[in-house]
C-alpha cells in the first residue's frame, strides 16, 4: 500500500509539474541579443524608413504583404513619431543622409502648421490639431537641435510649447486637441498624449531653461502619476506608458519625489512582465499557444523604449538603482526579440516588393510605419545601454547644421 | 520584514509540521529514541538537499529557460495543493500513513520545500535561502522531536493548527505570485 501510495504521489507531482510547465512557465527566449545583431537591426529599420519615404517627406504608412497593397491611409501623430526616430538614428550614427530624410519629414509637418493665438500646431486636415502630433514634433525639433546645434527652429519649438500649455487643464491633464473650426479645445482627453506632452515639455525646459516649461511638465507628471490611471479606468495599473518613462528619466536630474520613484518601480514591473511573457512567445509554438499571438513591433518597441528610459533613471537615481541590472536584462531581452523578428534580406528577396519587406516587422498581416519607429528607437537606446551610455542625447552637436 | 525571516517563515510553512498532527502523535507513541535519531538524520539530509537546490538554482532555471520572476508564479501554485489539503483536512496526510519514515523526510524536503528554496535562492540570494532553510528545518525538527509534548499539549487543536498552516501557506503563495507579477 505504501509503495502504491508513493508511486501515486510521484505520478501526481509529475502531471502537476507538466501542467505548470505548459500553462505557467513555458520556456523563454530573448532572440538575438548580441550588440552586432541589435546594431544591424537598427540600421535596417532606418533604411526601411528612408527607402520608402515619399518625395514630399511623407513616409510609407502601411503595407499588406499578402495582398501586396499599400493603402492610402495616414496619421500625422505617427508621422511626427517617425521623424523623431529618424533624428535619433541620425544622431546615433552621425549620418547626414538620415538627417536629410528627417528634415524632409519635418518640412512636411511645417507645411501643415496651423497658427492661432500665438501658438502653432501641425494639422493633417485643417480641421483639428492634436496634442500628440504637437508633442512629438516638439521632441523631433529638440532632437534635431541637440544633434546639430542649429537654433533656427527655436521659435517654432516655443510656439508648439504654447499650444500644449494652452490645452493643459488645471489638474495637469490636457485636452486631446484643438478644434480649428470652433476655435476651441476639444472636450475629450487621451491616455497617451499627456505622456508625450510630458517628455516634450521636459525637453523644452532643457532647451530653454527659465522660461517656465518645467512648471507645466511637473503638473503633467503629477497628474499622470496620481490620477491618470484611475480617470482612464485602467483596471491593471499602471498603464504601460513609455512616454511617462521618458519623462521620468528626463526629469530625474531635476529631482523626483518618492511617489514618482514608486511609480517608476511599478512601471518597470509592468514592462518586465510584458517582456517575460513575450519571451515565452518567442521561444516557440508552445509559448504562442498558451500566451497568444506575438505582440506587434510597435508594442514591443514601446516596451523597449520604456525599459531604456527606466534603465537611465536607475543609473541616475539612487532610490531606483537596485533595479538597474534587472531592467537592463529585460531591455536587452526585448531588443533581442525585436532583432530576431525583423525581416532580413533573404526573406525579403522572396517577396514581390523586397524594399517594403527588408528591415520591417510584420504583425497581423501588415507593417505600419510606427512598427519601425518604436523598434528603431528601442534598439538605438539598447545599444546605448550596452555601451553604458547614460546620456540619452549627445552632450554636444554631432552633425553639421544643414 | 527581512528577506531571511520572510523566507524562513515560507519554508517552515511548507514543511507543514503544524499540520502533521498525526505524525506528532505517532512520534509520541513508541520508540522515541530511535525516532529522534531518525528525525535528526532526516533533517540533516533535508538540509543537504535544500542546500544543493539553492546552490544550483540559477543553473536549474537556465536549463528550464525560465526567469526567476516567472518561476515564482509556478512556485506559488505548487504550494496551493498542500495548502488546500491542510485547509480541508487539517492534516498533511491520513493517519495510517503518518508514521512512515519517508513521509517524515518528505515533510522537510519534499517537492514543495525544494521548489520554494529554489525560488527564494533566485529571489533573495543563496546565502539567504540557505539560512532560511536552516532556520525552518531547525524549527520543524524541534516541533517533531517534541512530538510527545506537542501532541499532549495541542492534541485537541491539532486540526485547527493544520488549517492555520494552510492559511499561512496560501498567504505566502499569494505574496510570492504577486511579487512575481510585479517584479521586473
Amino acid at each position: 500500500m505504501l509503495h502504491r501510495s508513493f508511486l501515486l504521489s510521484v505520478a501526481v507531482w509529475v502531471v502537476f509539474a507538466g501542467a505548470l510547465r505548459v500553462a505557467v512557465v513555458p520556456p523563454e527566449s530573448c532572440g538575438k541579443t548580441g550588440a552586432a545583431s541589435l546594431d544591424a537591426a537598427a540600421r535596417e529599420a532606418t533604411a526601411w524608413i528612408l527607402r520608402n519615404q515619399q518625395p514630399d517627406g511623407a513616409y510609407t504608412y502601411l503595407y499588406y504583404p499578402d495582398q501586396d497593397v499599400v493603402p492610402n491611409d495616414y496619421n500625422i501623430v505617427r508621422h511626427a513619431g517617425v521623424t523623431m526616430s529618424l533624428y535619433q538614428s541620425a544622431t546615433h550614427y552621425k549620418d547626414r543622409e538620415t538627417l536629410r530624410a528627417a528634415d524632409s519629414g519635418l518640412d512636411w509637418l511645417i507645411r501643415r502648421l496651423a497658427k492661432r493665438h500665438g501658438w502653432s500646431a501641425p494639422t493633417q486636415n485643417n480641421r483639428d490639431a492634436s496634442l500628440g502630433a504637437a508633442a512629438l514634433m516638439t521632441v523631433s525639433l529638440a532632437e534635431r537641435r541637440l544633434a546639430t546645434g542649429d537654433s533656427k527652429h527655436d521659435d517654432l519649438m516655443r510656439e508648439l510649447g504654447r499650444f500644449m500649455v494652452a490645452l493643459q487643464r488645471n489638474d495637469g491633464n490636457f485636452a486631446l486637441g484643438f478644434d480649428l473650426g470652433s476655435d476651441a479645445p476639444f472636450q475629450g482627453t487621451s491616455r497617451y498624449y499627456p505622456g508625450e506632452a510630458l517628455w516634450a515639455l521636459a525637453l523644452l525646459h532643457e532647451a530653454f531653461p527659465g522660461e517656465g516649461w518645467d512648471e507645466a511638465a511637473r503638473r503633467d507628471l503629477d497628474y499622470l502619476i496620481t490620477s491618470r490611471d484611475d480617470e482612464a479606468g485602467i483596471t491593471f495599473q499602471p498603464l504601460p506608458d513609455q512616454w511617462l518613462a521618458y519623462g521620468l528619466a528626463e526629469m530625474a536630474p531635476w529631482g523626483l519625489d518618492d511617489v514618482h520613484i514608486e511609480h517608476a518601480r511599478a512601471l518597470a514591473g509592468r514592462f518586465g512582465l510584458l517582456v517575460r511573457t513575450e519571451a515565452q512567445r518567442e521561444h516557440g509554438s508552445l509559448g504562442r499557444l498558451v500566451r497568444g499571438p506575438e505582440a506587434r513591433a510597435s508594442g514591443l518597441g514601446t516596451w523597449t523604449e520604456a525599459l531604456s528610459s527606466l534603465w537611465r533613471l536607475a543609473s541616475t537615481d539612487d532610490r531606483f538603482s537596485s533595479l538597474e541590472d534587472k531592467v537592463k536584462d529585460r531591455l536587452v531581452c526585448s531588443a533581442g526579440i525585436l532583432a530576431a523578428r525583423q525581416v532580413d534580406a533573404s526573406a525579403a528577396a522572396k517577396s514581390p516588393r523586397p524594399g517594403l519587406m527588408q528591415g520591417a516587422w510584420f504583425g497581423r498581416g501588415e507593417t505600419r510605419m510606427d512598427d519601425q519607429q518604436h523598434a528603431l528607437t528601442g534598439l538605438l537606446y539598447t545599444l546605448d545601454a550596452l555601451d553604458g551610455d547614460t546620456d540619452r542625447s549627445p552632450l554636444a552637436p554631432v552633425l553639421p547644421s544643414p | 520584514m527581512s528577506d531571511l525571516i520572510r523566507a524562513a517563515i515560507g519554508l517552515f510553512a511548507v514543511m507543514a509540521t503544524l499540520g502533521a498532527g498525526t505524525t506528532l502523535a505517532s512520534l509520541a507513541s513508541d520508540q522515541l529514541p530511535a525516532r529522534r535519531r531518525l528525525l535528526a538524520v532526516a533533517a540533516l539530509l533535508a538540509f543537504a538537499g535544500l542546500a544543493v537546490v539553492a546552490a544550483v538554482s540559477s543553473e536549474i532555471l537556465e536549463w528550464l529557460a525560465v526567469s526567476p520572476e516567472n518561476f515564482q508564479l509556478a512556485a506559488g501554485l505548487v504550494m496551493l495543493p498542500l495548502a488546500f489539503r491542510l485547509l480541508w483536512a487539517g492534516s498533511v496526510w491520513p493517519p495510517q500513513l503518518a508514521s512512515t519514515t519517508w513521509r517524515v523526510w518528505s515533510l522537510l524536503s519534499g517537492p514543495v520545500p525544494a521548489v520554494l528554496v529554489l525560488s527564494y535562492s533566485a529571489r533573495f540570494g543563496f546565502e539567504t535561502a540557505l539560512g532560511a532553510a536552516a532556520i525552518a528545518l531547525a524549527a520543524s525538527a524541534t516541533i517533531l522531536l517534541a512530538g510527545a509534548w506537542f501532541a499532549g499539549r495541542f492534541g485537541a487543536v491539532q486540526e485547527m493548527l493544520g488549517r492555520f498552516n494552510g492559511v499561512l501557506i496560501i498567504a505566502l503563495a499569494i505574496e510570492l505570485m504577486l511579487d512575481g507579477v510585479q517584479s521586473v
